[in-house]
């Protein structure tokens, strides 16, 4: 494992890289909370940010 | 505005992190999953418990008595994620009603740190609004300021 820094502005987070968690990769641990982001996608879509903030 | 957080390990590519809650009887490993959901750039992020002796993850939280320090601790997951994932839209909501008020109230809690890099948005009536405070949201998206 190895440990990097990274930095932007002020904020600075340490992650460990740790790749025995590379085991997880394309698999999806939560598929109810991803059907959840999927129906949302299908029916009401991303904000439109430009119209958010007219407001 | 310092978070106090646990340590975190990511993959290699970012999508993935852990970090060890640390109870007062147990230590609970915790896994975040930034997952894609759609060609839209869309990521959910969900996270739960690492079952002892084993790779399966439960969709549950257990109460350790440190939900402010773990809502931390995903709060600077999703700051990594974004260094890597800039154009990501990040999708949360709670598994359960009570769930999501607790989300919200831990938004509401570091909401000047998250203003300052992200674009936060509620769902709410079947559509999105700029976040407020005190609303009732189903639930919440992001998008760091680039």
């Amino acid at each position: 494992m190895k440990t990097i820094i990274e930095a932007k502005g002020k904020k600075q987070i340490a992650v460990r890289i740790d790749k025995s968690l590379d085991k997880y990769n394309g698999v999806s641990l939560f598929p109810k909370k991803v059907a959840k982001a999927k129906a949302m996608l299908a029916t009401i879509g991303l904000p439109d940010k430009e119209k958010l903030t007219e407001k | 505005m310092k978070l106090d957080r646990y340590e975190i390990n990511a993959s290699a590519e970012f999508l993935i992190f852990e970090f060890i809650s640390t109870g007062p009887k147990v230590d609970i490993s915790k896994i975040i999953q930034f997952e894609l959901v759609g060609a839209q750039e869309l990521y959910n992020l969900a996270f739960g418990d690492k079952r002892p002796g084993s790779d399966e993850i439960d969709d549950l939280i257990t109460d350790n008595g440190d939900s402010e320090k773990i809502l931390a601790t995903v709060v600077s997951a999703l700051y990594s994620f974004s260094e890597h994932y800039p154009a990501a839209w990040v999708y949360a909501t709670g598994s359960t009603k009570s769930r999501t008020r607790l989300y919200r109230m831990g938004i509401n809690k570091y909401i000047e740190f998250v203003n300052a890099d992200f674009e936060l948005f509620g769902q709410i009536s079947g559509g999105w609004e700029l976040f407020k405070e005190g609303r009732d949201y189903e639930a919440f998206i992001v998008k760091r300021k680039n």
